[in-house]
């Protein structure tokens, strides 16, 4: 599966004309796209007949509070050629914006609204662009790290009474003390939660 | 259940509510309903009701102390998450499961789907108003349960997979009892198929209703049943092999328009009756090559993977059903992700609901096989 | 013309085909019902009936726990609570508290399949109805009792009481008030 990834990897780089960064770590290798070749990458990688990614597999967000950006992570695949890609790109974490590909895959619409839900990336272009999972006035945008549970949503205690307080607190780490901390002023007060328990201490 | 939203008399337009407590509707789930007379204009689905924050918990959660929580991803197809996120783990730790534990895998995952395929057709007969055919399935799938309970001590969540293998081996007599109960079902199928499946009734309500394209079922990302119904021939288990499904012998049905047109509601049926019977075909396999042998690989008791992503996909009783895992070396994922079917499922239903009779979204509803916890998590 | 013969042969495949399935049904007639009647009209208990492996409401056996504590830590929504203090006079390690709440069990088995002397176990008990939600948090150390040491190699194990015995008995209390004492959620 690597080789196989890394040659379509370059191929899709051919056609777009530009250098993409490939990573390998354990499971899967993965390519990383400028957020603003998103929408062209895919429609390339959907189009070129070499490629023909005609199934999105899924398309979610995923926080990296330490580098300051969300992730948006597409999984392709090709029902002709039966390859797999798993593109990344990184979109601001202060202002999580990021072309859609709706246009290019109907199933994105869902899990772009999926994403918007729970990361609160906004997918410009998308013709419905609402939050799906949880409810329209929901505050907050939960699969965030920094997420605080609210203690009440229209009254109603998110714990149950008599029971002692175990809410989903930040889980942000740390930051590392060798690197210039880029958001520590971002960091809300609970964040102190001690390294290495990834912030869940409450939990166990 | 079902109220006037809103009308508006110069267009013609009347908004329906439907549900979320319609027993028609599969779970807590809505459909906002655009209708002019009997004709939809289109059904939005609202979806959401059972959002329980799954991939949140994972988050905060050991590898395997979250195997419990993914029993709730979908209570039909608890062997199937069980096994995604087994295999997921698996992928990263780099695990080699014993044969025995691969095996007993694939047997109860096909128990499983019987017993999912059970309901959905019991519920497709029920929603479209015929009650005998869903108690006679129920009937079926309760022997499937008392087979599970046995084996697992549960039986709807069973939490039977470890990463490495199962928790634990088959009981005396099991495969016994196991065999029985294939001899028995194989004739219940057809007796199905005289009892509910080529009624005429039946065909009329779904033969040419809804056609889905096969285009538009691969972009909108339909998988497993409804995507062999559009006529695309794919299956995880033949083209993608995991686990010992490559030592199985089983075909594939594809939707052949045998009532109508290829796509529409009587092919995601009769599919669903066929893949029973390929299912019975590879029990009988298992049960003739169980090895013997271990039933699980060496874990650490609290896993670290190593630093990396993985997607790991299986076939489940709603198609491919996906876990995309992201570990940074501590003992809880980073970030957790589930691809399921019924999502995909849904999503397709405002594009394709236009131009039907507001009785016929139950028929999709239905036959596309949605799940509410399924695509909430 | 055709579409009226079209139409009579509809009606006529209906009929021919509800026939078939209605004959199906009708055979159920003759057949033995597969049903049986819950909770009195079983010939046994319903408890006695369920298989060997039965996840049911858990209890622990105090008397074989060495209070390692080793399945609340495997409990992935931290349903059990051990205190274990040591006595200032004799030395030993005393179980103080072990509650389990039931109210949140998922009867995952997590915390049976870590219990290194088998003292937690499932037993096949279910109906556990309780009058008020704090009751479901089950004490089973009434007064505290030092931890059993874990047996030896050769010595046999130490015996257990019969399975469910104990859970039983604090499941029949299920209409007394909440239990001030049991330090559980109030
Ligand atoms: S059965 Fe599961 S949820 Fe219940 S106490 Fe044991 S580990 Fe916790
Ligand atoms: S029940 Fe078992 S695992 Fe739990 S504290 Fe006692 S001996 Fe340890």
């Amino acid at each position: 599966m690597t080789t196989a990834s890394k040659e379509i990897c370059k191929k899709l780089a051919d056609k777009l004309g530009v250098v993409l960064d490939f990573r390998e770590e354990a499971g899967d290798p993965w390519a990383l796209i400028p957020a603003e070749r998103w929408k062209q990458a895919c429609l390339t990688a959907r189009d070129e007949p070499e490629l023909s990614f005609n199934f999105l597999r899924s398309l979610c967000g995923v926080d990296r509070p330490d580098d300051g950006v969300i992730e948006v992570v597409a999984h392709l695949f090709s029902y002709q050629h039966r390859h797999a890609l798993v593109i990344h790109t990184n979109t601001d974490r202060s202002a999580s914006r990021l072309e859609s590909v709706s246009s290019v895959w109907p199933a994105a619409i869902w899990h772009e609204r999926e994403t918007f839900d729970l990361f609160g990336v906004d997918f410009t272009g998308n013709p419905d662009l609402r939050r799906i999972l949880l409810p329209e006035d929901w505050v907050g945008h939960p699969l965030l790290k920094d997420y605080e549970e609210p203690d009440s949503y229209r009254g109603i205690p998110t714990t149950r009474p008599g029971y002692e307080k175990k809410k989903f607190g930040p889980q942000l780490k740390k930051p590392a003390p060798k690197k210039p901390a880029p958001k520590v002023e971002k960091k809300p007060e609970g964040g102190e939660a001690p390294k290495g328990t990834a912030g869940s201490a409450e939990q166990k | 259940m079902t109220e006037v939203l809103q009308s508006t008399p110069d267009r013609e337009e009347l908004i329906l509510n439907m549900g979320p407590h319609h027993p028609s509707t599969h779970g807590v789930l809505r459909f906002i309903v655009h209708t002019d007379g009997e004709i939809m204009r289109k059904a939005v689905p609202d979806v959401g009701y059972l959002h329980r924050g799954l991939e949140k918990i994972a988050e905060l959660q050991t590898y395997p102390g979250y195997m419990p929580f993914t029993d709730r991803i979908n209570y039909l197809e608890v062997m199937f998450t069980n096994m995604a996120y087994a295999t997921a783990v698996e992928k990263l730790l780099g695990t080699e499961v014993p044969p025995r534990a691969e095996v007993l895998r694939v047997l109860v995952c096909e128990l499983n789907r019987i017993a999912s395929h059970q309901i959905t057709l019991g519920c497709i007969t029920m929603d479209l108003g015929a009650f005998t055919p869903f108690v006679h399935l129920l009937r079926e799938r309760e022997r499937i349960n008392d087979l599970m309970e046995a084996l697992c001590g549960n039986r709807l969540t069973f939490n039977y997979m470890r990463i490495g293998g199962v928790s634990q081996d088959v009981p005396d007599e099991w495969l016994k009892q196991l065999e029985a109960f294939l001899d028995h079902f194989e004739p219940v199928i057809d007796e199905f198929d005289s009892l509910i499946s080529y009624n005429e009734i039946l065909i009329k309500r779904m033969g040419e209703v809804a056609v889905i394209c096969a285009e538009d079922a691969v972009g909108f990302g339909l998988v497993g049943p409804n995507l062999r119904a559009s006529g695309v021939d794919w299956d995880v288990r033949r083209d993608l092999p995991y686990g010992a499904y490559p030592q199985m012998d089983f075909q594939v049905p594809v939707g052949m328009g045998e009532k109508g047109t290829v796509g529409d509601c009587f092919d995601r049926f009769i599919i669903r009756v066929e893949e029973m019977r390929q299912s019975c075909k590879i029990l009988r396999q298992c049960l003739a090559n169980l090895p013997e042998g271990d039933i699980k690989a060496k874990v650490p008791k609290m896993p670290r993977p190593p630093k990396g992503e993985v997607y790991s996909c299986v076939e489940g009783a709603r198609g491919e059903l996906g876990v995309y895992l992201i570990s940074d070396g501590t003992p809880k994922p980073y970030r957790l992700k589930w691809r399921t079917g019924s999502f995909a499922g849904l999503s397709i239903i405002e594009h394709i609901s236009r131009g039907l009779m507001i009785a016929d979204l139950v028929a999709v509803i239905a036959t596309l096989d949605v799940i509410a916890p399924e695509m909430d998590r | 013309m055709g579409s009226f013969s079209e139409y009579l042969a509809n009606i006529g495949r209906s009929i021919v085909t509800l026939g078939d399935g209605l004959a199906v049904t009708f055979s159920y007639l003759l057949r033995k019902p597969f049903t049986i009647q819950y909770p009195d009209r079983t010939e046994k208990p319903v408890v006695a009936m369920l298989p060997e492996r039965s996840r049911g409401i858990l209890e622990i056996d105090i008397n074989v726990c060495t209070g390692c504590s080793i399945c609340a830590k495997q409990c992935p929504i931290d349903c059990i609570h051990i205190e274990v203090v040591k006595d200032e006079e004799t030395k030993q390690r005393v179980l103080k508290r072990f509650d389990i709440d039931v109210a949140k069990c998922m009867f995952c088995g997590l915390c049976v399949e870590a219990c290194p002397v088998s003292g937690l176990r499932h037993t096949h008990e279910f109906e556990g109805s309780m009058s008020d939600v704090h009751r479901l948090m089950l004490s089973f150390v009434d007064k505290p009792q030092p931890v059993a040491k874990p047996a030896k190699k050769d010595e046999p194990a130490p015996e257990t009481k019969p399975v469910g015995s104990i859970v039983r008995k604090l499941l029949a209390d299920w209409w007394k008030p909440a239990n001030p004492t049991s330090g559980g959620p109030r």
